[in-house]
């Protein structure tokens, strides 16, 4: 054997051949995916969006609703739950799913998860990332304590039911959360979850819970600062590190303040504050993890509301270096919901707000796109999302980890509760893990028979090949070197023109 | 004291200082030392803003100053009026 190719049996291809009607026209050489039909198609890449809304601005209930918050499940990336709390009468806590299909969602009937009682329920909800189905509340009782409990849901999408663990303590008496929806409860890691509440002081408290089944065991009370200036605080894990979790509020010097949560087992190290030398406001404060080291801050400008954001460089241990202040838009808003999907964490996410233009608080979107290491930031054009009058509380939005950075966007009007879909906008692909098929011998037409080289077979369809080198189906249906997302081997290069293809 | 106004409508975004450095360009504008700014406006730049300088802050009865974002529309001789469209954004609604 001189060369690769005298592995060759006679007869090209290997013999490994077979005739398919194609599904659009395809080029030769080009790798193709096998479709539930039987036909093949060529691998195609697609962009769009951002779009926003996406069909209908749907309302989730027509009673009066308090401290709505919703949540993406990590692990069904067309979900959300969102809890909230009824204004009027009984106060019961609930609870809608919402699931998109494509453009449209199915929402669940209302589950009331608590019933009765008298008092204004703060609530905030968070999915387990380490087992499906499951999500964590955190809630004041009807004895006014503030109690984190879990929940799975079973079902299919529009006819979910609820069965619930046994809500575990985790403060004695009442506690505050903010009108804002912030991420003030978080699972940061396979059956663990911090969550966090102010006092009627100026004093924020943790505690964190372990999950196992719908179990949770509940940690010591922890006091995480004593200077906070209107009740704005928020949460966001670390990307690669679930021993430390950001903290961050408005101190009482109205300043950015952040702070790392070190956290082993279920007690809490509240490391020392730092925080920036701008003024910020109390419309909102969301937290966008973008790398290991790096973060945005959103936020608006002190006194006159102005959206802005605030890179900081994390050092990995407990301080933070800011860049340099950023107002994005000089026009003051009432409140602001933004930061990205906290287990995929998207390089794209909304930055919504709702501000007055002149008829009335309107909800309107900008996207924010960064690189990977925040050192280039764009912001997108305003987009009035409704032309209704909305509320400037009760306001909540959660990203899914999707590659179009689905999101959706749950607003009051008129006392009543509507969610808004859309998306920041991305690429996808027809390529799955396990679609890949072959490699088209010559061109074929669409909706014409064409034969295709089979896994186990050689191609000589190709061209231009690295010999030895092995060769990867990419997202856009080209071959390359290197992995895409999916990773999907093409196979081995015997020669600049032919390849053996990966068997199965 | 100065304002950066938005051209066309007259509203006072911004209150600077006389000696707060800001520096309008094409694309944006700087406030603060250059050499570590306080904070960057991506909305207004040498195209759509103007800074009108010696104004006095508007005051109340009681002469304290009640300047804020997007109240005042400020005229190129300095002068005040109130921006009748706009609505204080801590206002819940």
């Amino acid at each position: 054997m001189s060369n690769l190719s005298d592995l060759l049996p006679s007869g090209g291809a290997g013999g490994k051949t077979a005739d398919f009607t194609a599904n659009g026209a395809i080029s030769s050489g080009a790798p193709v995916i096998l479709e539930s039909g039987g036909d093949v198609a060529p691998i195609a890449q697609t962009t769009a969006g951002p779009d926003a809304p996406i069909g209908s601005i749907t309302q989730i209930t027509g009673d009066n609703t308090e401290y709505a918050h919703i949540t993406p499940d990590p692990n069904n990336s067309n979900r959300w739950v969102l809890v909230y709390t009824d204004d009027i009468g009984n106060k019961n806590l609930r609870c809608t799913i919402l699931t998109r299909s494509g453009t449209s969602v199915t929402k669940s009937s209302e589950i009331d998860i608590i019933t009765g009682g008298s008092i204004n329920r703060t609530c905030k909800v968070a999915f387990d990332k380490g087992q499906t189905d499951v999500f964590v509340v955190m809630y004041l009782n009807n004895s006014n304590n503030g109690v984190m409990q879990a929940f799975t849901i079973s079902g299919s999408a529009g006819s979910e039911s609820l069965s619930s663990g046994t809500a575990v303590q985790i403060h004695s008496g009442p506690f505050y959360g903010n009108a804002r929806g912030t991420r003030d409860l978080l699972c940061f890691g396979n059956g663990k979850f911090i969550g966090i509440w102010n006092d009627a002081s100026s004093n924020c408290h943790g505690v964190v819970c372990t999950l196992s089944g719908t179990t949770l065991t509940a940690g010591s009370e922890a006091s995480l600062c004593t200077n906070l200036s209107g009740v704005m605080h928020c949460l966001a894990p670390h990307k690669t590190d679930d021993s430390k979790v950001f903290f961050a509020y408005r101190n009482s010097n109205s300043k950015l303040a952040v702070r790392v949560l070190g956290i082993s087992g279920t007690s809490i190290t509240v490391n020392s504050e730092r925080q920036n030398s701008t003024s910020i406001d109390d419309s909102g404060i969301g937290i966008s993890v973008i790398s290991a080291t790096k973060l945005i801050f959103n936020l608006t400008q002190n006194s006159n509301r102005y959206l802005a954001y605030q890179v900081a460089t994390f050092d990995g241990t407990d301080d933070f270096t800011f860049g340099t202040f950023t107002t994005i838009q000089s026009n003051s808003c009432a409140s602001f919901q933004a930061h990205n999907n906290p287990y995929n964490f998207n390089l794209k996410y909304p930055f919504s707000y709702v501000r007055n233009t002149g008829s009335g608080n309107r909800p309107q979107i900008r996207v924010i796109t960064s690189n990977s290491d925040a050192s280039s930031i764009s912001v997108s054009s305003e987009d009035e999302l409704w032309t209704s009058t909305v509320a400037s509380s009760w306001n909540t939005q959660e990203q899914q980890s999707d590659s179009f950075g689905h999101f959706i966007y749950v607003l009051e009007q008129n006392s009543d509760l509507y969610y808004i879909l859309g998306n920041c906008g991305g690429t996808t692909t027809n390529l799955t893990s396990t679609n890949f098929v072959g490699i088209a011998s010559a061109a074929i037409s669409d909706d014409a028979t064409g034969t295709v080289t089979l896994q186990g077979g050689v191609s000589e369809a190709v061209s231009s090949l690295t010999t030895g080198s092995t060769y990867y189906v990419q997202a856009d249906g080209t071959l390359g070197t290197t992995a895409d997302d999916p990773s999907v081997e093409a196979g081995k290069a015997l020669s600049a023109t032919k390849l053996l293809i990966a068997g199965p | 004291m100065k304002t950066l106004i938005e051209n066309g409508t007259n509203i006072s975004k911004y209150l600077f200082d006389d000696d707060t450095p800001v520096n309008i360009t094409d694309a944006q504008t700087e406030v603060g030392d250059p050499a570590n700014l306080d904070y960057i406006v991506l909305d207004m730049n040498s195209s759509n803003a103007t800074m009108i300088e010696g104004v006095t802050e508007p005051v109340d009865a009681e002469g304290n100053g009640i300047w804020v974002g997007c109240k005042y529309l400020c005229s190129a001789d300095g002068a005040w009026t109130e921006n009748t469209d706009w609505v204080d954004p801590s206002s819940e609604g």
